[in-house]
């Protein structure tokens, strides 16, 4: 017990300069050794893995996909399925049954666990390889080449406006993630839906968490945008026998497609605030609960009215949208629609938010229009929310009315409170870790909605205000002193 | 008034009652703990659940398996309140509510995963129908039965709140929750037994909508049916128990009329969701609060 205490603090006091290194280098040079650790990953990744580790493909997304897979042909369906019988599954001896089910359970789960046949090693051995692999691949040379580019960076840094060193901070992220994800595969479509679920998240946190509403409803926000933007795209350029055949714009420019899109997606977004207005008008009179309500009325009757729009398809839905959300235009909206929230919630406007939670008639007493900066804040956020409907119909080419349900809205709402009402960065990291957690726990088929809500509730009662609570996180932009130290002397203006 | 009009109103008649006696549940909740219990749905598909137990594993008859169904759910309901909303108590009102959702999903997700997906239905001698004729109206014993049973309950549960100490002490506890416990009442003891009736009642509303809609029976039933109740709840009033009844029955209404004079116009029958919803929402933005729901004054 002691001694594993002094190894412990041993351990702290031999890290401790590395540590304080780590923190005091600016975050761009992390961006840069990751940039150095994605080449790396390109340069000799694949044989890493299948010659050293022994995988049979590239590890996929860190790993991730690959460690939950063992478990994947686990069937729990046995246990209760003889207590609770459909007529032809009825039998005599459901108690035995049961029994058999768990025993043959247990034994899967092991196998699982250790060994499943010469090519299925089962989960430790594939944890304990994704481990080294991200270590080798990923974390030692970013941390190696952030090490070594720190110094220099701070000194380039320096002087420079704070505006001007964020810009240098997004390109790199950006340069970075592009190079990493843009393989028009299973890491593009997955760092597709992350940027989709961050603007769903940052959007539903300006109402729910800045301005302290309760909205259920925002798929219905979102499904506006996929329809309108889909009808306009499918419309105007594609070949398709819903809307009179020919395209009305045959063209192949690549300027006019660009353009094109673009409209078609703000157009989205559009049509999405005035849907917004049917929550914003109500919020007027009504709080609380019964707002809550409002937003879920409205996302169950924009989801009735699509299914019962012949043109559209109805419950069918649409088909043939074109595939344009890649990689590039989901992170450039995103960072947009990330920009504009933060901007809006840090502006003197945006104080007026925040004071309507806190207190609505007091905010009234104080000045603000509080009328209209709801109105604003419900336009915004279902006007992202329209724009990520939008990407999100043109990265599965497919949109129908059913996507768009009560649990759409669900996932919205657990991104906002993993992270923390009130924080971006918290919105932001919670919808990374979400879309993460849906795509590890994409093997283990219906009991990854076991497992996600299971997640949810221990997050809840040991720690309910959510990852961040009310505080961002905070990057040390300019190197130096770590940044909350920079804060306390006065400095903090980044 | 022709046959079928009156056919339509026992039709509403029946499926309002459902709706009101699940609404009853989020509304008894939600008086005393101010607390949207989301996973009310899935209770309500759990007690439909053990009524498959009841009536197929232990071969029993309605009255049995319902009894066995209140209870077993009731104990469901208790235990929920005690491992994940008690905790909670003294947090913001949102991650209960978040913690509720997932409760929801937890328990309908948990029971299809341990149960699988083939279809259920109650044994056909569970319910005996009968067919009454009445002219040219024929009303089937299921539909007598619902509508008789939720009334039941329902006046039961208002001679319960109105009458008894008990219900004395639940109405107590929402109308002023920190001098209760000072007057020697436990408030944990209350909030168990609100979650007990009105997990019970819901369980009641699972067996019954098993046996008026058997083709429902999975694990997905209460999702839908359970937001519908709770929209019902908000528009009666929620938090009080008449408002469940009114919200519920004008919910069954709308639900059965709006095909039935839509048909004349040529709307159709699957305009039933949205029209509902919307006439919802109008009646949320002409009274705010539902139709039995007071406004809380907000001292400045």
């Amino acid at each position: 017990m002691f001694a594993d205490l002094n190894l412990r603090k041993r351990w702290a006091a031999v890290t401790m300069p590395l540590r304080e290194q780590l923190r005091r280098i600016p975050t761009l040079s992390y961006l840069v050794g990751l940039f150095a650790a994605v080449v790396l990953e390109q340069a000799v990744g694949k044989d890493f893995a299948q010659n050293v580790l022994d995988f049979r493909r590239l590890p996929r997304f860190f790993g991730i996909v690959d460690i939950f897979e063992p478990f994947g042909n686990l069937d729990f369906s046995g246990v209760l399925a003889p207590f609770f019988p459909s007529p032809t599954g009825l039998t005599q001896t459901p108690v035995q049954d049961a029994g058999n089910a768990i025993g043959q359970l247990v034994t899967d789960f092991v196998n699982a666990l250790f060994y499943q046949g010469p090519r299925d090693p089962g989960f430790f051995s594939v944890f304990l390889r994704v481990l080294v692999y991200d270590v080798v691949v990923f974390v030692i040379p970013t941390l190696v080449v952030a090490l070594l580019v720190g110094w220099l960076l701070t000194h380039l840094l320096r002087g420079l406006p704070g505006w001007l060193i964020v810009a240098l901070n997004v390109a790199a992220l950006y340069t970075v993630v592009a190079l990493w994800g843009g393989d028009g595969g299973t890491r593009e479509l997955t760092l597709v839906y992350m940027g989709i679920n961050i603007m769903l998240a940052v959007s539903l946190n300006l109402v729910n968490g800045y301005m302290g509403e309760f909205s259920v409803g925002h798929a219905g926000f979102m499904a506006v945008g996929a329809y309108v933007s889909s009808i306009l795209t499918m419309w105007f350029f594609t070949d398709t026998t819903i809307f009179e055949g020919a395209p009305l714009v045959a063209t192949d420019s690549g300027v006019v497609l660009v353009v094109g899109f673009v409209v078609a997606l703000v157009a989205g977004g559009v049509a999405a605030a005035l849907a917004g207005l049917l929550v914003a008008f109500p919020s007027f009179r009504t709080r609380g609960d019964y707002l809550a309500i409002v937003t879920l009325a409205v996302n169950f009757i924009v989801q009735g009215v699509l299914n019962n729009i012949e043109v559209v398809g109805g419950a069918r839905g649409l088909n043939g949208v074109p595939l344009w959300s890649d990689l590039q235009w989901v992170m450039i909206l995103t960072i947009i629609s990330v920009i504009i929230i933060y901007n809006l919630v840090n502006s003197t406007y945006g104080k007026g938010i925040i004071a309507i939670r806190e207190d609505e008639i007091a905010a009234d007493l104080m000045g603000v229009h509080t009328r209209q900066v709801k109105l604003v804040a419900f336009l915004v956020s279902s006007f992202i929310a329209g724009m990520a409907g939008g990407l999100f119909a043109h990265a599965l080419a497919y949109v129908n009315p059913g996507m768009f349900g009560i649990l759409k809205s669900t996932e919205a709402l657990v991104m906002v409170y993993l992270g923390g009402m009130g924080s971006i960065s918290g919105s932001v990291l919670a919808a990374v870790i979400f879309t993460l957690l849906v795509e590890a726990l994409r093997p283990l088929a219906i009991l990854k909605w076991v497992v996600i809500p299971l997640i949810l509730i221990f997050l809840m009662l040991f720690r309910p205000q959510g990852l961040f609570g009310f505080r961002e996180i905070k990057f040390n932009l300019r190197g130096g002193e770590s940044a909350a130290a920079a804060q306390e002397a006065g400095d903090g203006t980044a | 008034m022709d046959a079928t009009f009156i056919q339509q109103f026992f039709n509403a008649l029946q499926l309002g009652s459902l709706y009101a006696l699940i609404a009853l549940g989020y509304t008894m909740v939600y008086g005393v703990l101010l607390l949207i219990n989301f996973a009310h749905g899935d209770i309500f598909m759990f007690g439909a659940f053990m009524g498959v137990l009841g009536s197929w594993v232990f071969g029993w008859g309605f009255v049995p398996t319902l009894i066995l169904s209140m209870l077993a759910t009731a104990l469901l309901g208790v235990t929920v309140e005690r491992v994940a909303y008690k905790p909670l108590r003294a947090a913001s009102r949102l991650s209960a509510v978040i913690t509720a959702l997932a409760v929801g999903l937890l328990l309908e997700n948990g029971m299809l995963a341990l149960t699988g997906a083939d279809p259920r239905k109650y044994p056909d001698d569970f319910f005996a129908t009968q067919v009454y004729q009445i002219g040219s109206v024929s009303i089937s014993t299921v539909k007598l039965l619902v509508i008789i049973l939720a009334f039941a309950l329902f006046v039961a549960l208002f001679l319960f709140v109105r009458r008894t100490k008990w219900g004395m002490a639940m109405r107590a506890i929402s109308y002023d929750k920190f001098a209760v416990p000072l007057m020697g009442v436990s408030q944990d003891r209350i909030i168990s037994l609100t979650f007990a009736i009105g997990t019970g009642l819901g369980a009641a509303a699972g067996i019954l909508w098993g046996v008026a809609y058997p083709a429902s029976l999975d694990t997905y039933m209460g999702m839908l049916v359970g937001w519908k109740a709770f929209i019902a709840a908000v528009v009666g009033g929620i938090g009080d128990i008449r408002g469940a009844v009114i919200g519920g029955m004008i919910l069954g209404f709308v639900e059965i009329f709006v095909p039935y004079w839509g048909q004349g116009i040529g709307v159709s029958s699957t305009w039933r969701d949205p029209v509902a919803f919307a006439l919802l929402l109008i009646i949320l933005v002409i009274r705010p609060t539902g139709i039995f729901g007071v406004a809380r004054r907000q001292k400045v």
